[in-house]
């Protein structure tokens, strides 16, 4: 590195991202570089299973830092996001001192930084990392909004405030990502603070380039039919359409079975891989899976 | 989508300054599409623009899209409107200036309780008595109000339009709860629960160390959230629009309501409902939606919900509610299999039918045949007393799904 920031150009990112075996296009590298160049939080929204996680790991690696990774769910709160006080450790220092325990010094005393226990969102802006660390906050849509509200601070600013020790700001920002799946609209607040990017179902060249990356071992020609095959179960009218993370599990249980390329019989066997509605099975075995699988092999 | 033509776009020769200029009248004509812009995204696209530079018009198209889109739609929508704009710029670059931009106010958020305030409830001949106590939300259930008698049993389908507008009048005052779930969130709470070991910490050091008082914290009650499905189509025709009214009181008197209509396919209707008042909603959803009083597909537009919305809307405990007399022109397979789909997906399954509130109404329609066995309660929705009940039952919902073992846990005898 020459200029001191992360990522040289666009060019630069997509070809990092790749070293780690992330097939990004040139939209998605452009925006990742931007992000990282403008110092804002990267909104990923797409599908389950487009490899929207993908990108925060993938970028950790290549930028050679650690990957700060918070999961939402419904309810998470400051507590579990963002600090928490180490209430034993503080009763236990109050008893100790016992009753020379002055309640003006005490409250300087117990509310200090070793009594705090940091959870992932004060962890990626309070560090002593060489780099600033990749923050992901992932499926974003499953917290409530009043969790949104408070990410408000720490992606407009990179810093956090705690009533008891003040404001605590990054030396250098992390590198954010938040990904949603679209359960639930993001609040534009929130969106306005980042970048957006939409990460489609891939073509079928991307994913074959995704398949000799993340599946070496896969015949050239079956990972053809594989990414031919996955663009008509696309088409098919299913409740869940399968992502690239299906497809990946189902090349690796093709390459395990030692399947030489596709037929309608493995892909019968192996159709829970790809489809994990039952309704969805049902419906594409009825339209025909010999069909497919011929088409798919006939390119 | 074709690939927009790789034109010199954005203008390159342009200044610093008239260049910040044309990205804010940029951000205007977004705001125009539709997009929620703000003042700092033009600053942004600067920034960006200095980043990646102007030269390749497809990374200085990426860049601007990943500022302003905010949705897929926006997402995939981006580049023809980008084009539209920056290919009508070049006309302005070569002739005229770019012209004087008066910066926009930031876009008034418009509150919503503003606009739940429904005159048409309020006024009118119709004499309520809207029960007072609005100070005490959990006991207020929805008999909020008394109205003439013989309107409360009035069939909608038989009103004339003299006695709708009454009608519409009280649908719009009635007053709506529904069982709330426990969230995940916790909240301070006088009772025990978990302990609040913040407070506790707080108030031991007040004590001088010893933990005498305890603190406690409890889960976050909200309200379940609601999804209305309601079919317009030609043999709903009485109804149709009555069913739309209470869709909009609905919305307005719950916190989370989605609403949409059938006929032979799916619209979403909740924020037209949400942002007009009931006779311009009715107007409006009337003239966006095709099959207006046409014929049903109700297991296809139930199919195109389960696909799109199911997944988003039905997540966190929803109740679902159909409004519809089940003739159904569609294959009755497909509706069997997508409501038995529907009332995995959610909290309760509530079929409401107006014929039902006919005494020799049996329901024997192919249609409510296919669907009957997959749902959690069937109830008529003809006049108001009908409509008073169901919101008995969804102010009285149990915290849990019903059983469905054996069949569905429907009030209603079989015929």
């Amino acid at each position: 590195m020459t200029t001191g920031h992360a990522f040289e150009s666009i060019e630069d990112v997509q070809s990092r991202l790749g070293l780690q075996n992330y097939v990004a296009d040139r939209a998605l590298a452009t925006t990742v570089f931007l992000s990282s160049r403008l110092e804002k939080p990267l909104l990923l929204e797409g599908e389950a299973g487009v490899g929207k996680t993908e990108v925060a790991r993938a970028l950790a690696t290549a930028l050679d830092t650690r990957l700060i990774r918070l999961q939402c769910y419904e309810g998470i709160d400051v507590n579990h996001a963002v600090y928490e006080w180490n209430y034993a450790r503080q009763l236990l220092h109050i008893r100790a001192a016992g009753e020379g325990f002055d309640e003006k010094d005490g409250l300087g005393q117990i509310y200090g930084r070793e009594f705090l226990i940091r959870r992932p969102l004060l962890e990626s802006i309070d560090h002593e990392l060489q780099s600033p660390p990749v923050l992901l906050i992932d499926e974003i849509d499953r917290s409530d909004d009043e969790f949104e509200a408070l990410l408000l601070e720490l992606l407009a600013d990179f810093q956090i405030t705690i009533p008891e020790i003040g404001t605590i700001a990054a030396r250098v920002p992390p590198t954010v990502i938040i990904t949603s799946n679209r359960t639930r609209e993001i609040h534009d607040a929130l969106k306005r603070r980042c970048l957006y990017h939409w990460i489609d179902l891939p073509s079928v060249e991307k994913e074959l380039a995704i398949l000799r990356a993340r599946a070496p071992g896969l015949p050239d020609r079956l990972a053809r039919q594989v990414a031919e095959f996955m663009q008509r179960l696309r088409d098919e009218d299913l409740y869940k359409v399968p992502g690239i993370a299906e497809t990946l599990d189902w090349a690796r249980a093709l390459l395990e079975l030692g399947c030489p390329e596709l037929d309608p019989d493995t892909v019968e066997q192996t159709l829970t891989c790809l489809l994990k509605h039952q309704e969805d099975q049902l419906h594409v075995r009825a339209a025909g899976i010999e069909a497919m699988v011929g088409r798919a092999a006939g390119v | 989508m074709a690939a927009p033509p790789e034109s010199n776009l954005p203008p390159s020769g342009l200044d610093g300054d008239s260049l910040l200029r044309a990205f804010v009248e940029f951000g205007h004509f977004l705001r125009g599409r539709g997009y929620s812009t703000v003042q700092t995204q033009p600053d942004d696209l600067v920034r960006a623009a200095a980043v990646v530079g102007l030269s390749s018009p497809t990374d200085f198209r990426n860049a601007a899209r990943s500022i302003f889109a905010g949705s897929p739609s926006q997402f995939v929508g981006f580049d023809e409107a980008f084009e539209e704009f920056w290919l009508g710029r070049r006309i302005v670059e070569s002739g005229m200036p770019l012209g004087g931009i008066t910066p926009h106010p930031a876009r008034e958020y418009v509150d919503d309780e503003m606009m739940l305030l429904d005159t048409g409830a309020r006024g009118g001949s119709v004499k309520e008595v809207v029960d007072s106590d609005p100070s005490d939300d959990e006991t207020v259930r929805v008999a909020a109000y008394s109205p003439v008698e013989s309107l409360r049993h009035m069939d909608f389908g038989y009103a004339t339009s003299e006695e709708l507008i009454q009608i519409r009048r009280l649908i719009a005052a009635l007053r709506w709860d529904i069982a709330k779930k426990r969230a995940r969130r916790l909240r301070p709470a006088s009772r025990p629960g978990l302990l609040d070991m913040r407070r506790i910490v707080r108030s031991t050091l007040r004590q001088g160390g010893e933990p005498a008082r305890l603190f406690w914290r409890r889960p976050k009650i909200k309200p379940r959230p609601m999804v209305l499905l309601c079919d317009i189509s030609g043999s709903m025709e009485l109804y149709s629009r009555i069913l739309i009214t209470f869709a909009h009181a609905l919305q307005r008197g719950l916190r989370d309501v989605e609403s949409f209509v059938f006929g032979t396919r799916l619209t979403r209707v909740t924020w037209v409902l949400r942002d007009n008042q009931v006779d311009e909603a009715l107007r409006r959803v009337s003239k966006s939606v095709v099959d207006w009083s046409s014929g049903t597909r109700i297991g296809q537009s139930l199919h195109q919900f389960n696909r799109t919305w199911a997944r988003r809307k039905l997540s966190r405990g929803a109740v679902v509610l159909i409004a519809s007399d089940g003739w159904d022109r569609g294959d009755v397979t497909v509706l069997a299999d997508e409501m038995r789909y529907l009332q995995r997906s959610a909290f309760r399954l509530i079929w409401l039918n107006p014929l039902l509130g006919q005494p020799e109404y049996q329901p024997l329609t192919l249609g409510m045949q296919a669907a009957l066995p997959n749902v959690d309660d069937f109830l008529p929705v003809h006049n108001l007393a009908s409509l008073e009940q169901l919101g008995s039952l969804l102010a009285g919902l149990s915290g849990s799904r019903p059983s469905r073992v054996g069949g569905a846990a429907i009030p209603y005898p079989a015929a």
